[in-house]
């Protein structure tokens, strides 16, 4: 965060030294192309809509005008802006790392390193370290080289790591998939990518993907080095968005359709990905639940957390019930209800 | 208020929100018997990090 804030004055210092903006000169945004817009009866001029379109030479050579502009201005707290952020920087612990929980054979935790940007992703087996940072590990030759990690899964043979990286600034994920051991990348490559979730079945995975709109709709399964995919569900409401993991126990895969005062959760065996999937209880009116399946005692249990809505505020409880298996109907979670 | 939980093999937690504060409780799902973490210092934050345990 501040090395960002570093490098961006940087580039703006140095346009300035070259003299090809003037340090004083306040730049405006120039009043240029109107568009007139009709929403819900609303007629709006819009005198700045040429400041959408990013390749726009004009809209780069505004935005370095105002950083120009910024730094100049700054320019005499320079100085104060350096110590103040090597004060923030001395209260943080730079080489710091995450308590490591165990799945099978590994324990995993992530670290940062003194002066470096990305938490680095690890893993520890059998006294021996193997390091995975799947943040720097790939550069292809396009966009910028600041990727952000997004979601990341091992799958049950730990052998292989699902993850989505951004190179492109704007959310926009692609999937790949890293075997552990060679440090190799398959082949597989899949765009847009929110969510991702193995199976127990070896090599499927599933995923949830995002429309134009960057909003995650659609649930496939993936099976790996095939370069077409099963689409599972699609969710029609664009309230709606859509997300997929695999239980605490390992048992049982969700995929949940969410909106901000409504869910639905569905579920199917791990075993079982191209399965039948059950729903947990239908979407209603300001009722959001979520649900997770753990290997407690007796029976595996489940809790929901049903929503009063009363303004604004949402009351959520803890709930438990049983999963019995497929056959179970929603009915019987509805008794979480409060 | 609760805003996360996660269920272990003899516990659940869940990540509450109480006079602004993140409180953490954990109950034993058997009895229902329930304990909040308890912190040194009257204000802090506290957040979940990844744990795939069961």
């Amino acid at each position: 965060m501040a090395a960002t804030r570093t490098t961006a004055s940087k580039r703006v210092l140095t346009l300035v030294a070259h003299g090809t903006i003037g340090p004083r000169a306040r730049p405006a945004a120039r009043t240029q192309d109107s568009q007139a817009r009709v929403v819900h009866g609303d007629r709006r001029e819009d005198n700045y809509f040429w400041l959408r379109d990013k390749d726009d030479p004009r809209v780069t050579a505004y935005l370095e005008a105002e950083n120009a502009y910024t730094a100049a201005v700054m320019q005499p707290m320079e100085a104060f802006q350096d110590a103040l952020y090597r004060e923030i920087l001395g209260r943080i612990k730079e080489d710091d790392a995450t308590v490591p929980y165990r799945r099978g054979n590994h324990f995993y935790y992530s670290r940062t390193e003194k002066g470096k940007q990305y938490p680095i992703h690890c893993r520890k087996a059998a006294g021996r370290m193997s390091r995975g940072d799947p943040a720097r590990s790939q550069r292809p030759g396009r966009g910028p080289s600041l990727p952000r990690l997004g979601a990341y899964a091992v799958n049950d043979d730990a052998d292989r790591l699902a993850y989505t990286l951004d190179y492109t600034g704007f959310r926009e994920y692609t999937l790949f998939v890293k075997h552990l051991t060679t440090g190799e990348l398959e082949p597989d490559r899949i765009e847009k990518v929110s969510t991702v979730a193995w199976s127990a079945r070896p090599g499927t995975l599933l995923y949830v993907s995002e429309d134009a709109a960057k909003r995650p709709y659609r649930l496939w399964r993936h099976r790996l080095g095939d370069a077409s995919d099963d689409l599972i569900f699609e969710e029609a409401d664009e309230l709606f968005r859509v997300h997929v993991w695999r239980s605490r126990s390992r048992a049982w895969l969700f995929a949940a359709s969410r909106s901000f005062t409504s869910s639905e959760v569905r579920y199917v065996p791990a075993t079982d990905p191209a399965g039948a999937w059950r729903t947990v209880l239908e979407r209603e009116k300001d009722h959001e639940y979520d649900v997770d399946h753990g290997v407690g005692p007796g029976t595996a249990s489940s809790t929901s957390g049903p929503t009063a809505r009363a303004g604004a505020t949402s009351v959520w409880c803890a709930r438990r019930s049983p999963i019995h298996g497929p056959s179970t109907g929603p009915s019987s979670s509805r008794t979480a209800r409060t | 208020m609760i805003e996360d939980v996660d269920v272990f093999a003899g516990h659940y937690v869940t990540q509450e929100r109480d006079d602004g504060l993140t409180r953490l409780r954990v109950t034993e799902i058997a009895s229902g018997v329930s304990h909040f973490v308890e912190f040194p210092e009257p204000t802090y934050e506290v957040d979940a990090e990844p744990n795939a345990e069961s």
